[in-house]
Order: structure tokens, then C-alpha cells, then sequence
């Protein structure tokens, strides 16, 4: 199986000019798998969760208000927005390779310049809260994991430790789709270059071939991560249980009992004063410091 | 990129005498397969290897392919019928008069012996970089030789382009999409009937075609309906040669005049974009104006408005401009 | 000596029949027993060195039988061009052959070799290369210095005042300057001053048959069947690309499609056939040649990037011609093209002072040749238009000016002082101009009708005429007939059949006893002249009337010998050698012929001049016995330069909307002496215009500068003139004086029509735009219409070269 594409240039030289799109299909081929294989298992194998009572959740959020903040309002659109563009990236980047054509260049390089400044936009705000932190996948993060896998993998009754605010597994999706979207976003902005835009007139000179292929390379690699990544994402969106999730990205907030029933108040604790600010990194980072303490 | 050029690789050749054989045969050899119609695109292509086939399915051979019918409701031509027939056929000649035109300035006189109607009108684009072989975005490959600071591109695009900035060479497509002629294609499930204007595809849709033809369909006729019988037609192509050159610019025009104004208008510019452009706008904006030279004058600006001329190619605007504002006029000056 | 019939009169030629029977064979024609065809591998790459080449796959594919490389042929000193080469110098060189059973074969183990090359820095365009840190065409540099190649850079300061659209103007290699004070001196005397940036482009010449080749060894010898302009000269020069004796190379080449220069000598790529079957074991092999590849080694027209300013005194004299000219003589030879620009120039204005600088490059695009008219071909359209300028700011005459400053009979020339052996150029612009009604049609220009405008133009063209000094050969047969030994090509000119008249006409023969011998060196050839340069038809008359004056003393010597009395009691006619006032009496040629075998000595060729040449001598010794022989050198006087002379007119209409035009009418007239062929020369003369004028406005090449590589390979791009393109109605007219140096009176004609034509095309097309005058070539229709809406600018600038 071929990984790559080649071709001959006016020289008669082989240059590399992009990844197979072999890699494509699998890419589908595997996020369907997992989505079949997550579905099977979530509907055969996992021992059915009950919710926690309603006695049960006062017992263990006392102060949680009816609606626990998860998502303010900017981080909410901002997701959205995101959303909305890696779509139209995938749709009109992979659709027509499958075989159905339309016009997709000026949307792709439209919704292109939407993910590069969410990015940016994104990038500068994390940097500027010095917030990297919530996200770091600490050898906690990693037990934890581990300790879970292990329960799905052969179910013992072990009670299955449950996450902070964010889950390792939120974590790595994260990184796996931040990674892929800036080898995108970079190699996609240049790869503008060698089109007409309003931007600037074509120029496919500017690079030699061999960088232009290492770059359509990894646009290519990045673009199958995320069809594989986001099949996924948008499973989990609509799995029935994970719609809770769903719900809090859309209006904000998760209610005590999933609260209560998903998270590790210790790891994540709410209050009814720490309810409107909860969405604040910092303000959790400096709760988890004190939780430290 | 081939190599080495001007020797026909090894091919098997297939000569049905149906068209369902034909798309059978098509369909049995895949993507290695290649409809022959009179040769004139394809054998280029094959002869400098910078194609490859495995099965050449002639067309020549079927039967009725090379008739020209006149039916209740206009004309009908045969996909094989070669041009030379097409710009001498008194119906033709006669009724759509812009059609005979253009048949009668594609290439040389040799070429439009040999050449068939259908073939002209599903030839691959004009771009040297392309047929050279180079692995362009057409070619499958992901860059635009012809559209970069350095590029020779006097012929090529300046309208619709998309990455790709190749033209169509073609000089009856214009002429046809005017006429509002239907191209009759045959597939394994039926015959679909596609308007002119549709048929072709620019690189913004399709980067690899030039026509809504896939692979396994077969163009068997063109329907020219009675609708543009006998209007005011006009077709001129500008070439560097008089003979044997492809158009720098060609329009195809039929109008429609009532009572002194435009009562209805097609006007179609070839050789500026992958397709053969129908100036939509420019029909609405003549339609009951009186065909002067102030019409005109519009007409030739609002034609090349959002036009993108490349490094070599600027030329194109003043002559897409002028031929329009002549196809108004319906007369040189 | 029998009065003149046959000169001046129009003939058919022998090979008419064959030719428009589809009978006559052309090298591609041939067959041989056994014979594999070849294909080669040529170079993808502007500049480059084989690093490694593998034949393994390709050798074990069946059918394959030999492989030739560079390393086993002859790789000579640069310039001189190996036949493949393992350092390509240009985007199509050949690097290697393939020997199979058939093309297909040969074309499929090309594509199963490994071949890796090292790309090597290109230049595609002169002035990039002269540019301060500009790619070197070669490794050894940039530029002729002289024979040798070195590096010629100019400073960047040359281009900056230079500016984005003006022609650099560094320090050149070569130059010469005449006249009293210099150019200096004449432009102080002039009273309007033109200058001008001029361009001309390169093209292929790209003859209607391609430089196919067949060969094969028999005992020793080559036997090669090719396509060439001249066949003594071609079989000399083949013989030394391969280090042979000429006598063991058999020449084949009866019939060839047209060279217009590029197959003077025939090719080096000839010689790649040859040495395939010699690797062969002497199968035959066949290199049928392609399109492509004679686009990549068909040879081209060296084009011109160059400037010039010209000083005119009020009556219109030239008072000063400042000429500067960069020449792009391609991968190899250095051309003389710019220097033949000059001379030209300097002929026909004969201007009070001229300098002339210009300097070679080198560049990575196909190696140049002569190509019809060269030098002059460009000079003239790249000059005359700026002279129609000066005539405009002059008010004066476009014709006046031409005449003011031609030449005349009495004319000292260039930077010689050349004196002409004859000129009748006034003549000739007379002629032209009432044949044409210049008076009233030039009143024409500029008239409006809707988009079309009407402009008129002439111009004023001169090539070197004629060579002389070489061989004639004539047998007299038992069967009574002359036969006339020509070494010289049949390329379609008719040069072969109307030169050998001259010898028929000193014997008074009857052209239907007369046969032409040519085409294969079995059949025994003198030593002729090249078919180029305009020179057979004043060579080849001359050597011919030499050898028919040998014929003809030998003729009286027998019959004295034979009948007594004096050989001046004798003479020759109607087939017969006769007592003076009895023409029944005497031998007839065939009983001479006989009596001729009988004698042996000088009659039968067994003794033979000294001061013929080897070739000469080796075939009238390979006939001698066969009838009564004469071989002679032509060693009439040739004291001054022979030059001939064409005007032409035309008017076209050019459509301000579209940039096309059309040529309404074309007058052309000629001083080339004597007229040898009337048709002959007719056509001659405007196909010589229509090709002039299809370079003038759609023949080109196209190369992409980034990549080196040709775009134009298919004659539907490089848009060579078809007959339809020509104009509607020509005329031509020679003037038919005779040139006092060349014994029945003719010069040559095939170079000078070319000039002519575009120069007239572009004068009138400037005429029509109103003098905007836009200095590049092809003058196609895109440029017509941006120098009509921009007034004068061309997308590309006027010194793109390539484009």
C-alpha cells in the first residue's frame, strides 16, 4: 500500500505531493470501527449506571447550584464557531476526494481562515491566563486512565475514578485535534499562497517542491486525524449517554446530578457562589490550589 | 511526465457496433478505458504517453451516431458526424446558422474531416503545461503551472477560474450552449438529456472534467431545439492563424429581435474559461434594450466584469469585450 | 556556343512527378533488410549531468537490440555538439539511443531505464545571464569571447538605467565603428534622431519533413539515407563526424522536405543511427524523427534583444546608424546573425556612420542555425519600422527615405568598403512601388472602416548572393545524352534541375536529351557548393557554364581529331559537334561518346583536370570509360560581393477590435540578376514573403522560464504560416538585369524574401496602430490589440524573450 503520492515533475523527478488517500478511507474505516466497537460495548458489555438519587446528589454537592456553569457563553460560541468551520473543512476537503464534487475551494479556504484565527485567537487567549496547566495530562490524569480502562476492559465493580473538570480523555482529544489543526491551519495558510485569493496571486514558486510536498504531507495527516477525531467527537455528541455533555455545550451548564454522577467534586468543586465563575480557568486553577494546600 | 513521447503504447482497441456495448465495454476496463471518437483529442494524448489506456472503445462503428436528423421540434445531430458535415448540412447551415459558422473555423479543413462534433465538444482543455504532461492539479497532481509570476499564459482563463486556469478550446460548444441544445447522453441506466449550458463543468466543480460526462456514459446525439431557428446569429473566433489554431477568444451569439429590441438574447464567450461562458447578465441586461451601439457598449462591459486576467493574458478583456459588443451589433463593426 | 535557350524559360522539373505522385522517397521512405528502428532518450532537463543510467531492465526487454551511449560516440570539444551527450545543455538533447524490432518496443525499454541526472544552473534568457550573478549556460561560462567561451557579467548599474522595459547596454565582445568622426560625428549632422529598443524572436525552422535518417554497414561502408539541403557537402560532413574517408560513406538524399537552413550539412543526430547499426552488427536502423524532437534538434533562429538609434539629416539621408544587438545563439555553435544584421543594415541604408557592437550568450535552449536569411531576416523588420518612424518626424516618404539611402551599382559598403559585383536596388523599389501604386495606396493608410484600419508598409531586404569555385561534372553517353552531375541538394528550390541548364544551355542542348544526376553519392557528384546561403544558384550556374565551356572544347578537340580541321572550326548544338555553317555534319553525341570511350585520355575522364577537387575527381574517375567526360572548376573572376536585393509591399487591414489582420496584397520585386526560372523564382520569392511574414506574426516558440522546457512542440503551437494564412493576392516581378560577374547573368534569391516580407508586414501593421510602433515579435494578435489599447506597451515587455 502506497503511502504517499508522488509524482513526476517537468524534470522527470519524483516529488512527493502529498499522503495517500488510502489513508483517508482508513481514517474512516477507523473511526467507524471504534464507534461500532464503543457501541457494542456501551450497549452489551458496560454494566448499566444507575444515576445517583436525588438524596444522593445533596449528600454530595450540598452547596451545587441548579445549574452548574460548565461553558460560559464566549468559550460556548467560540466552540460552535469551531465547530461549524472544521466541518466545512472536512466536508468540502474530503467529500469532493470521495467522489462528489462541488465547488469546495473558497469555502475550504474560507472556513480555513476561520480555524487559523480561532487558533490564534485561542493560542493568545490560553497564553495570556497562563492556564496551561488545566490542561496538562499529569501522571494522575494517566492512573486514572488506566484505572478505567482496565474496569471497561473486565468489569470488577470497582468503582471507576471519575474525572475533574476535565477528563483525561477531553484532554487528549484536545491535543490530538489542536495538534492536528495547527499542522493544518500552518500548512494550510501557506498553501493559500499557490492559489488566487483575494489575498494575493498565485505563486507555487515560492517554496521548492520538496517543502511544498513535506507541508501537503502533513495537511494531508492532519486532515485524516481529524475525519477519524471528529466521526468520533460527533458519536459521543449524539450517544445517549454522553447527550448530557452535548446539552452543557449548547446551554452551558450540567445539572448536579450529572455533576454529581460524572465528576469528582474534589477534583472539581462547585459551590453556589463558585457557580458563575466556575467556567474561569484561573479562578479554578487557584481553586485547585487550594484544594492542595 | 512521460519520458519518451510520439510512440502509441500498446492498447486493446474495441469497435461495438451499439452503444450498450460500448458503455459495457467501458465499464468492463475501468478506468484504463477511453471512447475514440475521430481521434483528434485522444490520439495526442496517447501518442505522448502523458495518457495511458488499456481499451480504446471506437465509436465509429455504431450505427446512427453519424446522422443528422431533422425532427418536429428542431434538429438532431449525431455525436460521430464529423464537423466538416455539420458546417455544411443545409438544415444547419440554413436554422442555426452559428452552429454551421463555428464548425466551419475548428482547426484546418483535415482536422474537421476527422474530427466529430461530439469529440469537439467533450475535448479535454487547451493548456501546453497540461499536455505536456506536467502533473498539474488537472493532471491529479496539486499545482497550477500556468498560474505563477513566471508562467506563459497568453491562452489561458480569465474568468472562472479555480486553481486550474486551462480554457476550452472548443469552437461549436459556445455556438451549441446558444442554440439551448440538449446533449443526449446515454448511460447503463437510460438516456439522460442535459441542457447545454449544464453539460460542461468548470475547475471550481471539477478539477479533473470538462463535462458532467462520467465515465461509462456516452454522448450520443445533440439536440437542437427550434427555439433560436432562424434568429440574428453571430459567431467569430480570433486566432493568431486564419487555419489549424485554436481561439485566443470565439463568441456565439443568437438573438432575438421583436419590434426593434431584444426580445431574447444567448450570448456565449469561448476560450475565457474552462467552460464556455453563458453571460446570463448580459442576456438580461440587452433583453428589450435595441440591439445599438450604446446596448453594445454595456453589453462588452458588464460581459468582462469580474474578470482576472493572469500575467500574459490581459488582452483578453478589450477582445471578450469587443466580440461581445459585435455579437450585439451582429456584424464586425 | 549556342544561343541561351533554356535560362529564362519555364521548365518542369524532372521530380515533379514523383513528388506529387507520392513516388518520390524521402529518407523516411526507405526499407532495409532487417532494419530496427530507434528511439531516443532525451534529456528532460534544461542543464544537467547524468549521474548514473541504468540499462538493465531495458536491455532484457525483448526486442531491444542495442543501446547506444555517450560514452561510445564521439564526443568533440564544445562547441562542437557530441550526437548524445551525458551533459545536456538543453530540455530535448539526445542522451541516448535505443536499437529494436520497432518503435514501440524501442519507446517502451526507454521508459524501463533508471536514469538519475544532477541538475546543473540554466539560463533561458541572454540578459538574466549577463546580470550580476546570472546563470551560466555552461560550465565554462556565459558568452563568446572570440572562439573561446568565457563569463561576461555586466554591472548592475547597466540594467538599472537601463530601466524595467529599456534594453542594458554593457560592454560587448566584438565591435566595429566606420565612418569619418564616428557615429558621433553623423548623429551631430543629423537633424532627427530615432532610438529604439528591437526585438527578435528565436523559432524552429521546423521544414516539413524532420531529420530522419536511415543507415547501414555493408563491406565497410556506410550507406546512410537522410534528409539534407546539400548532398556533396553532407557526406563530406558526415564522413568527418565519424572520423571516415568520404569515399567509404555512400550518400543517399534524392529528395528532402524543405531545411530552410537547418540541414545545410545534414545533422549531428545523423550519425546516431550509424553508429546504432554498427553496434548492430550493420543491421539497418531507421531514426524516424518527430515533431518534438525536431523542435528540441531541428535547430533554430538565433534570436535578438538589442537597440538602436539612427541620425537622418532633413533630405533624409542616414547620417549615423548606432546598432547594439545581444545575441541568444542557444546551447552550442556561435552564430553569426548579429554580425549579418549589421552587414545588412549597412547595405541597405548605407549610412554616412555606423557602429556596431553586439555580444553572443549562451543559453540552455536548442542549439541555433541559419535559418533563411539569417541575420537579415531579423535585421530587416527589427530596423525598417524605426526607419518609418524617422520618416514619420521627417515627413517625408517611406519610400523616399528607402530610396535616398539604398544602395546603387556604384555603392561602397560597411566596414570593408565592399564593392558589389551589381545592384540594382533602385530598380527594384521602382518597380515595386508602381506595380504596387505606392503613391495612392500609401494614401490609404490609416483610413477607418468600422474596426479596420488600413496600413501600408514596405520594406527593403538584401542577402548575400552567391559563392563560386566549385565543380561541374558532364558525361556524354553512347545513348546520346547529357547527362549533368549535381552535388548540390534537392530541397525543393529547383536549384538541382535550373543550375544544370546553364551547362545545357553552352552545349545548346535540348532539355529532353539532358539528364539531372543527383541525389546519391553511388551516382558519381562533383564537389558542390551547400544548398544554402542563396548561394547555388550563382555557384552552381557558374560551375555548370564551366564545365558545359569544358564539354564543348572537348567536343571540337574530338571532332578535330576524329574529322580534321581546326577545334574551331567546330561547334556544338542540338546534340551534335558540327562543321561551322554545315550543322548536319560531325559526330552526334552519341558517336562522340563512343569515340571518346575509344580514345580514353582526357575524352574518357581517365585524365582529368588538376585543379578539380578530390570529390570531382573521384567520381569522374568512377564514370571514367563510360562516354566523353568533363570535369572543371568555375574560375571565372569574382572580384567584388554579389548581393541581391527584394522590395516589398503590403497593405493589410487591421480590426482595432479583435488585433487580427488581414493582408490585402503583397508586391514583391527582385534584383537577383538574370532570371534563371521564371515560376520558380515567383515562388521562391513569396513563399519566401509568406514565411517571413508568419514569423513576423504567429511562428515562435514558447520556453517556461522556470523550468527550461519547450511548450511549443507540435506545430499547432509553434503556428508556422499555412497557406491560408497568406494574403489573397501577390505579385512579384524581378527586374532581370544581369549581374556582370556570374556568366549567364543570375544571383541568388532564397534568403532576401523572408526580410522583405515581415518587414512589410510589421511597417504596415505599425502604419495601421498610427506609428505605435510595439517592438516585439510574433505580432500576434493578443500584441496588436494591448499596443492599440495601451498605446504600445506588450504584456510580456519588449525584450521577453521565449514567450
Amino acid at each position: 500500500m502506497e503511502l504517499f503520492r508522488e509524482v513526476f515533475n517537468p524534470w522527470g523527478q519524483q516529488v512527493l505531493i502529498g499522503i495517500s488517500w488510502v489513508l483517508l478511507y482508513a481514517a474512516i474505516v477507523a473511526g467507524a470501527a471504534f464507534i461500532i466497537g464503543h457501541a457494542v460495548y456501551a450497549g452489551f458489555i458496560a454494566p448499566k449506571e444507575t444515576p445517583p438519587s436525588d438524596a444522593e446528589v445533596k449528600k454530595a454537592a450540598p452547596d451545587a447550584p441548579a445549574h452548574i456553569t460548565r461553558h460560559t457563553l464566549t468559550t460556548r460560541l467560540s466552540h460552535w464557531v469551531l465547530a461549524a468551520a472544521v466541518l466545512t473543512l472536512l466536508v468540502t476537503g474530503v467529500v469532493p476526494i470521495l467522489g462528489i464534487k462541488f465547488p469546495w475551494v473558497t469555502l475550504h479556504w474560507i472556513a480555513g481562515l476561520v480555524l487559523a484565527t480561532y487558533t490564534v485567537f485561542h493560542t493568545v487567549h490560553v497564553l495570556a491566563r497562563r492556564n496551561l496547566g488545566s490542561m496538562w495530562i499529569g501522571a494522575g490524569d494517566v492512573k486514572e486512565m488506566a484505572l478505567r480502562i482496565k474496569a471497561m476492559a473486565a468489569p470488577t465493580g470497582v468503582d471507576i475514578p471519575k474525572s475533574g473538570k476535565w477528563g483525561t480523555e477531553n484532554k487528549a482529544f484536545h491535543h490530538m485535534t489542536a495538534a492536528a489543526g495547527l499542522a493544518v491551519v500552518a500548512t494550510g495558510l501557506l498553501m493559500m499562497l499557490r492559489v488566487n485569493t483575494i489575498f494575493a496571486t498565485a505563486n507555487p514558486y515560492i517554496l521548492p517542491d520538496s517543502t511544498w510536498g513535506i507541508l501537503f504531507v502533513f495537511h494531508g495527516l492532519g486532515a485524516v486525524v481529524f475525519v477519524g477525531a471528529i466521526m468520533v467527537h460527533i458519536y459521543f455528541a449524539l450517544h445517549p449517554e454522553k447527550r448530557w455533555i452535548t446539552w452543557s455545550m449548547i446551554r452551558g451548564w450540567i445539572s448536579p446530578r450529572d455533576y454529581v454522577w460524572h465528576f469528582d467534586p474534589v477534583k472539581w468543586p462547585v459551590s453556589s457562589k463558585s457557580a458563575p465563575v466556575s467556567g474561569s480557568p484561573r479562578r479554578e486553577a487557584a481553586a485547585s490550589a487550594n484544594r492542595d494546600q | 511526465m512521460a519520458i519518451v513521447h510520439d510512440v502509441m503504447p500498446a492498447y486493446e482497441l474495441f469497435q461495438p457496433t451499439d452503444v450498450e456495448s460500448a458503455i459495457t465495454l467501458l465499464r468492463e476496463h475501468g478506468d484504463g478505458a477511453r471512447i475514440l471518437g475521430g481521434g483528434m483529442d485522444t490520439w495526442d494524448w496517447l501518442k505522448d504517453r502523458n495518457k495511458r489506456i488499456t481499451a480504446l472503445v471506437d465509436l465509429g462503428g455504431i450505427p446512427g451516431l453519424q446522422d443528422i436528423k431533422v425532427t418536429a421540434d428542431g434538429i438532431e445531430i449525431g455525436a460521430m458526424v464529423p464537423l466538416s458535415v455539420v458546417a455544411r448540412n443545409a438544415d444547419v447551415v440554413n436554422s442555426y446558422t452559428v452552429l454551421a459558422r463555428a464548425a466551419g473555423r475548428v482547426a484546418s479543413p483535415q482536422i474537421r474531416n476527422q474530427g466529430t462534433i461530439g469529440g469537439n465538444v467533450n475535448q479535454d482543455v487547451r493548456c501546453w503545461y497540461y499536455r505536456s504532461g506536467w502533473p498539474c492539479y488537472r493532471a491529479g497532481g496539486n499545482i497550477c503551472y500556468a498560474n505563477t509570476p513566471q508562467s506563459l499564459n497568453r491562452e489561458h482563463a480569465i474568468l472562472d477560474a479555480n486553481r486550474c486556469v486551462a480554457v476550452s478550446p472548443s469552437d461549436t460548444a459556445p455556438a451549441l450552449v446558444a442554440l439551448d441544445a440538449k446533449m443526449i447522453v446515454q448511460t447503463r441506466r437510460g438516456v439522460r438529456e442535459i441542457n447545454a449550458a449544464d453539460y460542461f463543468l468548470g475547475p471550481a466543480t471539477d478539477i479533473r472534467r470538462t463535462t458532467v460526462l462520467k465515465h461509462g456514459e456516452v454522448l450520443t446525439s445533440i439536440r437542437i431545439p427550434k427555439t433560436w431557428s432562424g434568429a440574428q446569429f453571430y459567431f467569430e473566433k480570433v486566432a493568431d492563424r486564419k487555419s489549424w489554431d485554436f481561439p485566443l477568444v470565439n463568441v456565439a451569439s443568437a438573438i432575438r429581435m421583436e419590434g426593434g429590441s431584444i426580445a431574447d438574447a444567448r450570448i456565449v464567450v469561448g476560450a475565457v474559461a474552462a467552460r464556455p461562458m453563458r453571460l446570463r447578465k448580459v442576456e438580461d441586461a440587452i433583453r428589450g434594450k435595441a440591439a445599438d451601439e450604446a446596448t453594445a457598449a454595456v453589453a462588452g462591459e458588464l460581459a468582462v466584469r469580474g474578470a482576472v486576467p493572469l500575467r500574459l493574458n490581459g488582452y483578453k478583456v478589450p477582445l471578450m469585450r469587443n466580440l461581445v459588443k459585435r455579437a450585439i451589433r451582429g456584424q464586425e463593426a | 556556343m549556342a544561343e541561351s535557350n533554356l535560362i529564362g524559360q519555364d521548365i518542369v522539373s524532372r521530380d515533379l512527378v514523383a513528388k506529387i505522385t507520392g513516388r518520390a522517397k524521402y529518407a523516411e521512405d526507405y526499407r532495409a533488410e532487417g532494419m530496427l528502428f530507434t528511439k531516443l532518450l532525451l534529456s528532460p532537463l534544461p542543464h544537467a549531468r547524468v549521474v548514473s543510467i541504468d540499462l538493465s531492465a531495458a536491455l532484457a526487454h525483448p526486442g531491444v537490440i542495442a543501446i547506444l551511449t555517450a560514452d561510445e560516440v564521439p564526443q568533440d570539444e564544445f562547441p562542437f555538439e557530441p550526437c548524445l551527450t551525458n551533459e545536456p545543455r538543453y530540455e530535448g538533447e539526445p542522451i541516448l539511443a535505443v536499437a529494436a524490432v520497432d518503435e514501440m518496443t524501442a519507446a517502451d525499454a526507454i521508459e524501463l531505464i533508471r536514469i538519475e541526472f544532477e541538475p546543473l544552473p540554466f539560463a533561458i534568457d541572454p540578459l538574466d545571464s549577463l546580470r550580476p550573478g546570472g546563470p551560466n549556460a555552461t560550465l565554462m561560462g556565459n558568452a563568446y569571447l572570440g572562439r573561446e567561451v568565457g563569463e561576461v557579467k555586466w554591472e548592475q548599474s547597466v540594467f538599472d538605467a537601463a530601466g524595467p522595459d529599456g534594453m542594458p547596454m554593457g560592454p560587448t565582445e566584438d565591435e566595429w565603428e566606420f565612418g569619418e568622426g564616428g557615429v558621433e560625428a553623423g548623429f551631430a549632422k543629423a537633424d532627427v534622431i530615432v532610438e529604439e529598443v528591437i526585438y527578435s524572436h528565436s523559432a524552429t525552422h521546423h521544414p516539413l519533413e524532420s531529420r530522419t535518417a536511415m543507415s547501414y554497414w555493408q563491406n565497410g561502408k556506410l550507406y546512410i539515407h537522410c534528409s539534407v539541403q546539400s548532398v556533396a557537402q553532407s557526406r563530406r560532413a558526415i564522413a568527418d563526424r565519424l572520423g571516415m574517408p568520404f569515399e567509404d560513406v555512400v550518400f543517399v538524399s534524392e529528395f528532402c522536405g524543405g531545411g530552410f537552413g537547418s540541414k545545410i550539412r545534414g545533422s549531428v543526430t545523423e550519425i546516431i543511427p550509424s553508429l546504432l547499426s554498427k553496434k548492430a552488427g550493420g543491421r539497418p536502423v531507421m531514426m524516424r524523427v518527430t515533431r518534438n524532437e525536431e523542435t528540441a534538434f531541428g535547430r533554430a533562429r538565433p534570436g535578438m534583444q538589442g537597440w538602436v538609434k539612427m541620425g537622418f539629416r532633413r533630405d533624409g539621408r542616414m547620417t549615423a546608424m548606432d546598432l547594439y544587438l545581444v545575441q541568444d545563439t542557444g546551447s552550442y555553435a556561435r552564430q553569426g546573425d548579429t554580425s549579418t544584421a549589421a552587414d545588412c543594415a549597412s547595405l541597405i541604408y548605407t549610412p554616412e556612420t555606423m557602429r556596431f557592437r553586439t555580444v553572443t550568450v549562451l543559453t540552455n535552449t536548442p542549439p541555433r542555425a541559419a535559418q533563411r536569411g539569417p541575420g537579415g531576416a531579423q535585421g530587416v523588420p527589427m530596423l525598417e519600422p524605426v526607419v518609418d518612424r524617422a520618416a514619420r518626424q521627417l515627413g517625408m516618404d517611406r519610400l523616399e527615405i528607402r530610396r535616398v539611402n539604398g544602395p546603387t551599382a556604384a555603392t561602397r559598403f560597411g566596414r570593408g568598403n565592399t564593392q558589389l559585383t551589381s545592384c540594382y536596388a533602385p530598380e527594384a523599389l521602382s518597380r515595386g512601388a508602381e506595380m504596387f501604386n505606392w503613391s495612392e495606396r500609401s494614401a490609404r493608410s490609416g483610413q477607418r472602416n468600422g474596426s479596420k484600419v488600413t496600413g501600408v508598409g514596405l520594406a527593403f531586404s538584401t542577402y548575400y548572393g552567391g559563392t563560386s569555385g566549385w565543380d561541374g561534372l558532364l558525361v556524354i553517353r553512347p545513348d546520346g545524352k547529357l547527362y549533368i552531375h549535381q552535388g548540390v541538394g534537392n530541397l525543393g528550390t529547383h536549384a538541382v534541375m535550373d543550375t544544370a541548364r546553364a551547362a545545357a544551355d553552352v552545349l545548346g542542348s535540348d532539355w529532353e536529351d539532358c539528364e539531372v544526376v543527383w541525389g546519391s553519392s553511388s551516382l558519381h557528384l562533383p564537389h558542390s557548393s551547400t544548398s544554402s546561403g542563396s548561394q547555388t544558384t550563382h555557384a552552381h550556374t557558374r560551375a555548370n557554364h564551366a564545365v558545359g565551356m569544358a564539354m564543348y572544347g572537348l567536343l571540337q578537340e574530338l571532332a578535330s581529331l576524329e574529322l580534321g580541321g581546326s577545334p574551331s572550326s567546330y561547334a556544338v548544338g542540338n546534340g551534335r559537334v558540327y562543321r561551322i555553317g554545315s550543322p548536319g555534319s560531325g559526330l552526334t553525341f552519341a558517336q562522340a561518346a563512343q569515340r571518346a570511350i575509344t580514345r580514353g585520355g582526357k575524352f574518357s575522364g581517365a585524365v582529368l583536370p588538376d585543379d578539380i577537387n578530390e570529390m570531382t575527381r573521384n567520381s569522374a574517375t568512377a564514370l571514367a570509360g563510360q562516354g566523353l567526360i568533363a570535369a572543371a572548376k568555375d574560375t571565372y573572376p569574382h572580384t567584388a560581393r554579389t548581393y541581391s536585393f527584394v522590395a516589398t509591399f503590403a497593405e493589410v487591414e487591421v480590426d482595432v477590435e479583435t488585433g487580427m489582420h488581414r493582408v490585402v496584397e503583397v508586391t514583391t520585386v527582385a534584383d537577383c540578376g538574370t532570371v534563371v526560372h521564371p515560376r520558380s523564382l515567383a515562388a521562391q520569392a513569396n513563399a519566401g514573403v509568406i514565411q517571413g511574414m508568419g514569423f513576423a506574426r504567429s511562428h515562435k516558440w514558447s520556453i517556461d522560464p522556470t523550468w527550461g522546457v519547450h511548450l511549443t512542440k507540435r506545430l499547432e503551437a509553434a503556428k508556422p504560416p499555412t497557406i491560408l494564412d497568406g494574403p489573397t493576392q501577390y505579385h512579384f516581378a524581378a527586374v532581370d538585369l544581369p549581374d556582370p560577374q556570374n556568366p549567364v547573368g543570375a544571383k541568388g534569391i532564397g534568403e532576401p524574401p523572408v526580410g522583405a516580407g515581415s518587414g512589410a508586414l510589421l511597417c504596415a501593421i505599425e502604419d495601421a496602430l498610427g506609428g505605435l510602433y510595439g517592438s516585439h515579435t510574433p505580432m500576434s494578435p493578443d500584441k496588436v490589440l494591448s499596443i492599440y489599447e495601451n498605446e504600445g506597451r506588450v504584456a510580456s515587455g519588449r525584450l521577453a524573450i521565449h514567450v
